[in-house]
């Protein structure tokens, strides 16, 4: 379980140049927090070097846009930063 | 394909919300629109029927072109399915066709006229809170926010559109209170004859009529049309549209509501409720219906606005505890059924496959009669740059088959 901020651009309008279809957008930022839980599998690093996969789900909150699902899923290498004594 | 086709297969695919998914890769993909190379001169007299967007994007390109043509339009607006209140609220509200179902840059492509000095705003009409009425239960939807987007006029409408950048150019063509009633295409010109007595002469007709006329046998044919192309007609199916917009003094509802299953309700797309004052600069709480077919029929069978009114608000009551009827202000009711000369909503399904039936009915007849029409658009059938892509081909060919 644990947790995430995130800062979230979105196009809300645009301007198009009706002469050539050329559009202008205007972006609007959103900060969300997002509780999350994951669930993961990975490789234990046997020297220094292993990996995970990890799936989330989470609710994103904030902003004036209700609450909304969140899915991620990642993958990533885990280093060993100090040998066993 | 059909929207509805294509939504249907794009459940038999598992590509995902077949409803959200269709206009999301519809909204992707930029649709170049290209008006036809007419270098070709042409003499002779062109009249349009119906002065809805096929009507005026064919006119619009007529006039380009310095060909001699008029439009005869049987309401005493012109606009066909796009119309505009406003009066009603703080922003002007589409009556009819409402959302750019594709890249907005359509617009351009539409007026095609590179030295013009103009821009126009457009929201991302991408609702944040979404919700479904299904078996009593009001449940959140929020997710659609990440899968589904499209656009929307944010200052004017669609019939602004039409109304400020391609009527000045053929204002003076247009007569309206003209309704067609024989058309007679046996001789070597074509001759309408006109509810109001009127005899038209013209080398070649472009019919934009919507289809439920064609359907209705409104206009009769000297000699008929023939058989496949009527057979072709009759295998349009158009049901009932309304359009029921409703202020209120608080806001209760989300960005989009729909009803039954998510699933099913987004994949038919016959009815839904919005906050028309989505992304506009707007003070005012605004609640829009939109409904067609049996969706539609529920209200438009009802014999005054009054009752209709009624209906829905004790419809809102229900999903939201009472607020509408609490929180009610004033509403406007706009029934295309109830419109003699458009009668329903749009085309929606067809019978056989919509290629066959789009190219039966867009054939010429005799060489002087074409057709054009939201309905005839086979890529972007029951929209209005798709209305206008029909009448741009329409015209190409009336131009290279003279």
């Amino acid at each position: 379980m644990g947790s995430s901020l995130a800062y979230i651009l979105r196009k809300q309008e645009g301007t198009l140049n009706l002469a050539n279809g050329d559009i202008e957008y205007q972006t609007e930022g959103t900060l969300f927090i997002i509780p999350r839980i994951s669930l993961g599998m990975g490789v234990a690093p046997r020297k220094r070097l292993g990996g995970y996969l990890q799936v989330s789900y989470g609710q994103q909150m904030g902003g004036d846009v209700g609450r909304q699902a969140f899915f991620s899923a990642a993958a990533g290498l885990a280093l060993r930063m100090h040998s066993k004594p | 394909m059909t929207r509805k086709a294509f939504i249907e297969k794009t459940i038999k695919a598992g590509i995902g919300l077949p409803f959200f998914s269709s206009l999301l890769l519809e909204s992707c993909n930029r649709y170049d629109l290209e008006l036809p190379d007419l270098s070709e001169a042409f003499e002779g007299k062109f009249i349009i029927v119906g002065a809805g967007a096929a009507g005026l994007a064919a006119g619009h390109l007529l006039q380009r072109h310095n060909v001699d043509f008029e439009i005869i339009e049987a309401a005493p607006v012109w606009g066909g399915r796009m119309k505009k209140t406003t009066d009603f609220a703080d922003f002007p509200i589409d009556l009819g066709a409402e959302w750019i179902h594709t890249h907005p840059a359509i617009l351009s492509d539409i007026l095609s006229s590179p030295d013009i000095d103009a821009d126009i705003d457009f929201i991302v009409y991408n609702p944040q809170t979404t919700q479904t009425w299904n078996n009593g239960r009001l449940r959140d939807h929020n997710y659609i926010s990440k899968l589904y987007s499209e656009w929307k006029f944010k200052e004017t409408t669609w019939f602004g559109f039409f109304e400020t950048y391609i009527l000045p150019g053929i204002e003076d063509r247009i007569t309206l209170n003209t309704p067609v009633a024989e058309v007679d295409y046996s001789l070597g010109k074509v001759q309408l004859k006109t509810e109001n007595g009127q005899v038209l002469e013209a080398d070649k007709v472009l019919l934009t009529v919507p289809i439920k006329i064609l359907q209705s046998a409104h206009i009769a044919f000297v000699p008929p049309l023939p058989a496949t192309k009527t057979d072709a007609i009759r295998q349009v199916s158009v049901g009932d549209g309304i359009k029921i917009f409703v202020e209120f003094q608080d806001r209760f509802y989300p960005d989009m509501l729909s009803f039954g299953p998510i699933l099913k309700a987004f994949r038919e797309e016959e009815k839904f409720v919005y906050d028309a004052a989505f992304g506009k600069d707007s003070s005012r709480h605004i609640l829009g219906l939109f409904a067609i077919n049996e969706k539609a029929t529920a209200y438009t069978q009802l014999s005054t606005d009054a009752a209709i009114i009624e209906q829905f608000l004790a419809e809102l009551d229900e999903i939201f505890d009472g607020q509408a009827s609490a929180s009610y202000v004033q509403h406007i009711i706009q029934n295309w059924s109830a419109e003699p000369y458009i009668q329903g909503a749009y085309s929606y399904d067809f019978e056989d496959r919509q290629w066959r039936v789009v190219e039966a009915i867009q054939e010429p007849v005799a060489d002087r009669l074409f057709f054009a029409g939201e309905a005839l658009s086979i890529d972007h059938q029951a929209t209005v740059h798709g209305a206008c892509a029909s009448a741009f081909d329409a015209v190409a060919r009336m131009l290279k088959e003279g």
